[in-house]
């Protein structure tokens, strides 16, 4: 008897569960939308640069697909535009009848001159508070506006974001390309961190890769170029994989010429003297010869290798060096991620003050430990 | 409490309640008064013979035999019965033999048959003759002869349909008890397994025999079972699903608690196990008890196969419970509740190919299962080779109009249609209707709660197999209460030779399974 | 056989009934908790932190073995007379259902943030005191197994919660080693001396363990396992996400869970709370069932036959008072008493039992 009313009463309680189905969705009245561009909107950029900054309002540019067969664009690109980003997706209501549903997008495209005016610290606030965004959405920054990124138009790929993300995601293991997710970004705004991210550029008719934005905490302060980029990852301690050129001089004559697959790591040692600190960083690359340019045999020169893996090191460390002194003469800000060798040490002391120009008053030694594992088929 | 005595089913105890309807008198000696008795009870059944015949002697013996037709062996009553009383027994000759009672006489010198048995009062007689004996009734004598000679004409032993194996023998049960029983002594020749008969049901009157092998079975729960059987109290029961149903725990789970196998070499390990065989008559499906739930999901090849495929499979026919179990509950949940969850290509597919549908997703699956679970049904009571075609035709056609009809997308008949394939892929049939009926509580709580309701779901039917027992022995044994020594036979079979005792979660006397302590050429040291 | 008698469980199934209890809700905002007063060295607070539970459960275990035969009430009720017995019985049935309250609301919590966000909180908690009467009213039996499966389960993804993300750890978020100094230790062991809630159920369930010389290794498992789990996650959250992402997160070890780039399918969290919302009612079920348990020895009437009368009636306590806290934080807050609570009923009831106990001498035993 008792199971009786047991049942009866699963079944009202089901049966008024489902006519309440209060978080119940038709997958095909939603719009996911594929990527999305944050900008600072132009019409506010242009009418009054002096305004005030909470004042400001962005721009939202998403690509959403067309899921219906009659449509013959794959995709729709839009812009709204609001006070927050929370904000600009809300004008869609009024000419979209999907429901907007963001959290699936794998790509964020900030412009520039919101990443540089009013920083990205508060912009991706509304991110990671929403619980359906995953952590893991690529982060990257457009040389001028995200919006006109979007619009470049494709033809290999689906659509731009499906290329965009191609591109970026676990991009460090193609090459000397450094992505951030949303979670890198956000733990790297900690005490004594600061994030870089990858740096998109159109050229002619193509989005490329044109480096690397440089961050102090969530303000975008500069721009690493193409050739800068491998150096920032390899002192940064990025793993990735890449191919660097060589050029071995004897005597004022070419003796070699080549290049090498390398694979880059590094180690970082903090030593403090008083006020003075000092990093030894040592960056270590392995790699196989992938080409080089001359008849000489390893069989014959037995310091041929030496002498390349010297080379390399050299030209990465000169490089380095060049590199860290405009970090500290420039931009002043610690993009290697060296501080938090600091403070895992004297984390209490440093706390407040390694974000105040720190990295500007340390020594940075750099040392490169170049090895040649293998140098292919060929002697 | 009735008790089963392990005598011949004869003086059964179950008939003596309704004695009353036949009058408790014993046989008179003459033979036209023994016929004028049994009249009322014979005259209205035509298939019933009696064959009048003489003795040989001065005065000829007159007497009678009684028998169903076809239900004994024609062959055997003409070689073994009237041949040799009507044309070898001498009466002076039986007489000079010196026995006292002529009836023994009779059928020690006259009778070749073996199974042979006196009767002396009017119901047994009836009832002897109603339960299939062929039964001489001699002029002048009391007693009666009851001579157990069934035969007639039934189905040879054949290939288990439901159970199929490409390694194990091919031998499956039968309709006839005593065939099955000895299709299982022929395989365990142990002088401890233990064959008890017993008759249940007042007027159907079939045998049913337990089995168990007696220095294996825990005795608490052979007394149980034989308490079970002997307390059922019903009319007739025309299958082995009838013992079933009075003897299980829990009759308000769907999930089955004894298990039923129609293979003789599948019940053989059972009883190994200790646990406890029900034959009965006229059902080509034995039962066993205590069951557990791992046991629906292991299949007699597991153990035919070598030991790394076996546990793959096993493993895959997990997969297959759960994917069967949820995934068309799951495919609701993601697609209206929790789409952000999909791969963001795999989400664009599935909102475009429901894009053309009217229905929500809920309905669109409901309807589908609710056609599958009909078309299957169509297909169990339809000829075989028509069964065939329905199900092709179905399979293809209907799926293939229902997506260009615009009523369900492709991509919830691909998910009802694995659903089902993963369904059929258990090998136990009763697990496979449990299944068949779970997937529709798990499609409405995705519906109304998502992966939210699943998640609640899939801990109610932990909680409910947790609760259940089968004769007491917890159901869900070697998960809970965990039990390691028995996951070597649960999710994976691991190697014979490493399965030293038998199972912890069925109660029994003794535990050591065997002896070896390697495969191959280590062998010898056990 | 115990498992016959249905009323009785192995010490074995104490630990995963001790572990059940304690691991539930807790784990979700602990890493935020423990930081706030410990910073970096968080985790080895959250160890320290385990002290506090097994005073409580030496004392407890102290008491049993003075009084082995007596259940909770009978012993409470031959220590301070019957007025006052039943008093503190009912204390300690209010504070189960107000613990449970909370667990429930937290629960709730996380599934309208997650899972269901426009469905009314009421709906989801009844959901689960549902849950939670059903499965109470099998039995002691069904829930000490119920717990031992899940267990398992529970290992199996706490560990899915730690190796996964530890892939992206960076280990300069932990150092250096005990900088926050004695005071900002001893605080977050104390903040985390809280989390442990749920070892007190002993008080009740030490009369139905077989085996009672077993119970303090049992607890001392228990706490063990469960100190290992809070520490292992509370560790990869700092690891990964460095505690200064950790003191903006509502629950951080559910966002460690979204971090990782795992191709295909990056929704760790979900997966997490597929299995999770279900395994949310063990400390729901195991404390509604000592509190019923006791409720009945109090008015001594057939514990089997009104058991579940009883559960029903906690359940609805449990609904009423989980609807009462206006939002999620009010109900932290709330947690904090239910913290304090636990201090009084886990180091208190047993402190106060030992010494009346001692003022009463040899008479209490031979009454009982």
């Amino acid at each position: 008897m008792a199971k009786k009313w047991l049942l009866v009463f699963i079944i009202v309680v089901q049966l008024i569960s489902l006519s309440g189905c209060w978080d119940y969705k038709d997958i095909d009245k939603l719009d996911f939308p594929a990527a999305g561009a944050y900008d600072l909107h132009q019409a506010s950029k242009t009418a009054d640069t002096n305004q005030e900054e909470e004042e400001q309002t962005v721009d939202l540019t998403t690509i959403i697909p067309n899921i219906s067969e009659n449509v013959k664009e794959p995709f729709r690109i839009e812009t709204t535009s609001g006070l927050t980003i929370g904000n600009a997706r809300e004008p869609k209501v009024y000419s979209d009848p999907g429901t907007y549903s963001p959290g699936v997008s794998g790509v964020i495209i900030f412009g520039e001159d919101l990443a540089a005016s009013t920083g990205l610290k508060n912009v991706v606030e509304s991110l990671s508070r929403a619980p359906q965004t995953p952590k893991t959405q690529e982060f990257t920054i457009a040389e001028g506006r995200g919006e006109s990124i979007l619009r470049v138009p494709i033809k290999d790929y689906p659509s731009m974001a499906d290329y965009i993300e191609g591109l970026l995601r676990q991009s460090h293991q193609r090459g000397f390309i450094p992505d951030a997710t949303l979670h890198e970004f956000k733990t790297n705004i900690a005490p004594g961190k600061n994030p870089i991210m990858p740096l998109l550029t159109i050229k002619g008719e193509k989005v490329e890769v044109a480096g690397a934005a440089i961050f102090k905490k969530g303000r975008m302060i500069g721009k690493a170029n193409l050739n800068e980029t491998p150096i920032l990852m390899m002192l940064r301690g990025i793993k990735s994989t890449g191919n660097i050129p060589f050029i071995i001089k004897k005597d004022g004559k070419m003796f070699d010429k080549g290049s090498v697959d390398i694979k880059n790591s590094r180690k970082v040692k903090v030593e403090r003297n008083g006020d003075d600190f000092t990093f030894q960083i040592t960056i270590i690359l392995e790699g196989s010869l992938a080409e080089h340019q001359t008849d000489k045999l390893f069989t014959k020169n037995e310091d041929l290798r030496k002498m390349i893996e010297d080379q390399i090191a050299a030209d990465v460390t000169e490089d380095s060096k060049k590199f860290i002194k405009k970090m500290q003469e420039e931009y002043q800000v610690d993009c290697i991620d060296i501080s938090k060798y600091a403070l895992a040490k004297w984390r209490k002391e440093l706390k407040d003050k390694v974000d105040e120009d720190f990295i500007g008053d340390v020594n940075i030694k750099v040392e490169v430990k170049m090895k040649l594992n293998n140098v292919g088929e060929l002697t | 409490m009735k008790k089963i005595t392990g005598k011949p089913p004869t003086d059964d105890q179950a008939w003596k309640e309704d004695k009353q309807k036949i009058p408790d008198t014993k046989l008179p000696a003459a033979l036209t008064e023994k016929m004028q008795m049994l009249k009322p009870y014979l005259e209205k059944s035509h298939d019933i013979i009696s064959r009048p015949f003489y003795l040989e002697g001065k005065p000829p013996l007159e007497a009678v035999s009684i028998y169903i037709n076809k239900v004994i062996d024609d062959e055997d009553l003409n070689q073994h019965i009237l041949r040799p009383l009507m044309l070898n027994c001498k009466r002076d000759s039986i007489k000079e033999l010196g026995s006292k009672n002529l009836i023994d006489a009779i059928y020690q010198t006259s009778i070749t048959l073996t199974k042979i048995s006196k009767a002396n009062t009017l119901p047994s007689l009836v009832q002897n003759i109603f339960d299939g004996m062929t039964v001489l009734m001699f002029d002048g004598l009391e007693e009666v002869l009851v001579i157990d000679m069934h035969g007639g004409e039934f189905r040879a032993i054949d290939t288990p349909p439901a159970e199929q194996t490409m390694r194990g023998s091919r031998e499956g049960f039968i309709e006839r008890l005593d065939i099955n029983i000895a299709l299982i002594r022929r395989r365990l020749r142990d002088p401890k397994l233990v064959v008890e008969k017993t008759m249940v049901g007042r007027r159907s009157r079939t045998q049913v025999a337990v089995l168990y092998i007696e220095d294996i079975a825990d005795p608490q729960i052979v007394t149980e079972v034989k308490k079970r059987i002997n307390e059922i109290d019903i009319d007739g029961i025309s299958a082995s699903g009838f013992i079933e149903q009075f003897i299980e725990d829990n009759p308000y789970s769907i999930f089955p608690q004894v298990y039923a196998t129609e293979r003789p070499d599948r019940m053989e390990p059972l009883l190994l196990e200790g646990r406890i065989g029900i034959i009965v008559d006229n059902t080509p499906l034995a039962l066993a008890v205590p069951a557990l739930f791992v046991q629906f999901i292991q299949a007699s090849e597991d153990y035919y196969e070598r030991t790394l495929f076996s546990s793959y499979i096993r493993l895959m026919r997990y997969a297959a419970l759960i994917i069967a179990i949820f995934l068309p509950a799951m495919y609701i949940a993601l697609l209206s509740y929790q789409p952000e969850l999909l791969p963001y290509d795999l989400l664009i597919n599935f909102s475009k190919s429901r894009m053309a549908v009217p229905f929500p997703v809920v309905i669109e699956a409901f309807v589908m299962e609710i056609i599958i679970q009909l078309v299957i049904e169509a297909g169990l009571r339809l000829p075989n080779q028509i069964a065939q075609t329905v199900g092709v035709v179905s399979g293809i056609i209907l799926g293939q109009a229902a997506i260009s009809a615009k009523i369900a997308s492709p991509s919830v008949i691909l998910v009802i249609s694995l659903s089902i394939i993963c369904t059929y892929a258990l090998p136990s049939t009763s697990m496979v209707l449990a299944v068949r009926f779970l997937r529709l509580p798990m499609m409405f709580l995705a519906a109304t709660f998502g992966v939210f309701g699943l998640s609640c779901g899939w801990i109610i039917i932990q909680a409910h197999l947790i609760s259940l027992d089968s004769m007491g022995v917890p159901y869900f044994a070697p998960l809970a209460p965990i039990r390691f020594g028995d996951l070597k036979d649960a999710f994976y079979r691991t190697f014979f030779w490493k399965m030293n005792q038998r199972p912890m979660s069925i109660p029994m006397q003794d535990r050591k399974r065997q002896g070896n302590t390697g495969g191959g050429s280590n062998n010898s040291a056990g | 056989m115990q498992d016959k008698a249905g009323s009785l469980i192995s010490s074995k199934q104490l630990i995963f009934m001790i572990v059940g209890t304690q691991v539930a809700t807790e784990i979700f905002a602990l890493p935020r908790v423990v930081s706030a007063k410990a910073g970096e060295d968080a985790w080895i607070a959250v160890i320290l932190g385990a002290l506090v539970p097994f005073i409580s459960l030496f004392l407890i275990e102290r008491l049993g073995k003075r009084m082995p035969e007596m259940g909770f009430t009978q012993m409470t009720q031959a220590l301070f007379g019957k007025i006052i017995g039943s008093f503190l019985v009912v204390i300690f049935v209010a504070y189960a259902i107000f613990f449970e309250s909370i667990v429930v609301r937290i629960l709730a919590e996380v599934a309208r943030l997650y899972l269901l966000p426009k469905t009314p909180v009421a709906v989801i908690i009844f959901i689960f005191i549902f849950i939670t009467i059903y499965i109470g009213t099998k039995g002691l039996r069904v829930i000490a197994r119920l717990n031992e499966l899940l267990f398992y389960i529970i290992l199996l993804n706490l560990l899915l919660l730690i190796l996964i993300p530890l892939g992206m750890a960076d280990y300069t978020n932990i150092l250096p080693v005990g900088e926050v100094g004695l005071d900002g230790l001893v605080r977050g062991a104390l903040t985390t001396g809280f989390q442990y809630q749920g070892i007190e159920i002993l008080l009740v369930f030490y009369t139905l363990v077989t085996k009672k010389n077993e119970v303090l290794k049992a607890g001392t498992t228990a706490l063990a396992i469960t100190t290992l789990l809070y520490a292992g996650v509370v560790l990869v959250c700092e690891l990964v996400l460095g505690i200064t992402s950790i003191q903006k997160l509502i629950w951080p070890a559910l966002t460690l869970l979204k971090t990782p780039q795992i191709p295909v399918f990056e929704r760790l969290e979900f997966i997490f709370l597929f299995f999770w919302m279900g395994m949310g009612v063990r400390p729901l079920l195991n404390m509604s069932f000592a509190s019923s348990l006791s409720l009945s020895q109090l008015f001594k009437i057939d514990q089997k036959k009104y058991l579940p009368y009883f559960m029903i009636l906690i359940g609805l306590g449990m609904y009423i008072l989980a609807l009462l806290p206006h939002d999620i934080f009010v109900t932290y807050k709330l947690a904090d008493y239910a913290g304090y609570a636990f201090l009084v009923i886990g180091l208190g009831y047993p402190l106060l039992y030992h010494m009346m106990a001692f003022l009463r001498g040899k008479k209490v035993g031979e009454s009982g």
